[in-house]
């Protein structure tokens, strides 16, 4: 099972390639099982996605680039549907 | 500012305005500015927080019922013991109670009510200084008036200065997105969250100018955003920065204590993204 990483995707628009910063602050176990290559779900209260990981060695940042074609959308409180891409 | 020395001065203000107008005369009092006499202080929808006490006799606050930044940031403010020099907490007033007005229609709206100053009706019954019953009248001179900034009131809806963010901003997700901005190199540095923040662009450009994914975006403005960071004791401030679109960074600590992570989410309400973005 891939490991799941809360982010914020508004993180999204400070890069140029649209990548999603993770934050180590709100999970720094699961920040320790990082490494570039690996396939990770980031997720938020509506959504999530599947994304590879990617260290910038300029910023040391962890990043993850989404595959939007497996994006799906989380089922709001109290509702059991899940909407998908 | 053009005022003359000894002049009877009427501060009013409104959100993070009407908060600098009741500190400005105590800043007198402390000897930073003796040129003019503060007559009366008049302050619209700000947190209630002068602790080294204006007398009661010049302040007038009005605050429209569920305002959360009368309520929240004050309650925040207090909660964490705010400690500052020229803002800190005025537990006391949550004893000596604003005037509490109706702001119409709209209690489910905390942006709108926020706003809602210009148009309450209960507004009408008080005088220039504040008081009810009262006369007094300002006789405005048009010859020596002088706008140091935008009359906000009569801006249209649209033209408020929106912040929007894609997602439902709660204090975890403020928290997440907190960060050094990759691009502005250090020193100085950049810290913060992002936004799209452009003053004159309606909400669903903003929401495009983001492509932003999430089902739905969360909005506040800038005045709502400062005047909640300011009551629980943090400087923020809303700056131009590298990015997609209208993009702008909230300035604040890093990481972002929690308790101001609690009161900015506070002053975002959620609404459908009118401009979801389902691109590859």
């Amino acid at each position: 099972m891939a490991v799941r990483l809360y982010v914020d995707f508004n993180t999204m628009a400070m890069d140029p390639k649209a990548r999603v910063s993770i934050n180590p602050h709100m999970q720094p176990v699961l920040t320790q099982e990082l490494h570039p290559g690996l396939v990770v779900t980031l997720y938020d209260e509506e959504m999530e996605v599947e994304a590879v990981v990617e260290f910038d060695e300029h910023d040391h940042t962890w990043l993850g680039q989404p595959n939007w074609s497996m994006r799906r959308d989380l089922p709001l409180p109290g509702n059991n549907d899940a909407r998908s891409a | 500012m053009g005022v003359p020395p000894g002049a009877n001065v009427i501060l009013a203000g409104h959100s993070l305005g009407g908060l600098v107008a009741q500190n400005l005369p105590v800043l007198s009092e402390l000897g930073y500015n003796q040129r003019w006499k503060t007559v009366r202080v008049i302050a619209f929808g700000s947190p209630i927080m002068n602790q080294l006490r204006l007398p009661d006799s010049i302040t007038r606050r009005f605050a429209v019922w569920g305002d959360p930044v009368v309520t929240q940031a004050s309650y925040w403010a207090a909660k964490i013991g705010f400690k500052s020099m020229f803002f800190p907490p005025d537990i006391s007033g949550w004893s000596r109670k604003p005037i509490w007005i109706d702001g119409g229609p709209g209690f489910l709206d905390p942006i709108g009510l926020h706003l809602a100053y210009p148009n309450s009706f209960d507004l009408k019954g008080y005088d220039a200084l504040g008081d009810q019953p009262g006369s007094q009248v300002l006789q405005l001179d048009a010859a020596h008036e002088r706008q140091w900034a935008t009359d906000f009131s009569q801006s249209t809806a649209n033209e408020r200065p929106w912040v929007v963010r894609g997602g439902v901003a709660t204090s975890k997700q403020l928290q997440a997105g907190t960060a050094k901005h990759r691009g502005v190199p250090d020193p100085p540095g950049l810290y913060g969250f992002s936004v799209q923040y452009q003053p004159g662009k309606t909400i669903q450009e903003l929401a495009a100018a983001g492509k932003f994914r999430n089902p739905q975006i969360s909005v506040t403005t800038d005045a709502a955003l400062v005047a909640a960071g300011v009551a629980a004791g943090y400087a923020v401030s809303i700056v131009k920065s590298p990015g997609a679109g209208y993009h702008h960074t909230v300035q604040v600590p890093l990481p972002l204590p929690l308790d101001l992570a609690v009161a900015l989410s506070a002053v975002f309400t959620q609404e459908e993204n009118p401009a979801r973005f389902l691109g590859p």
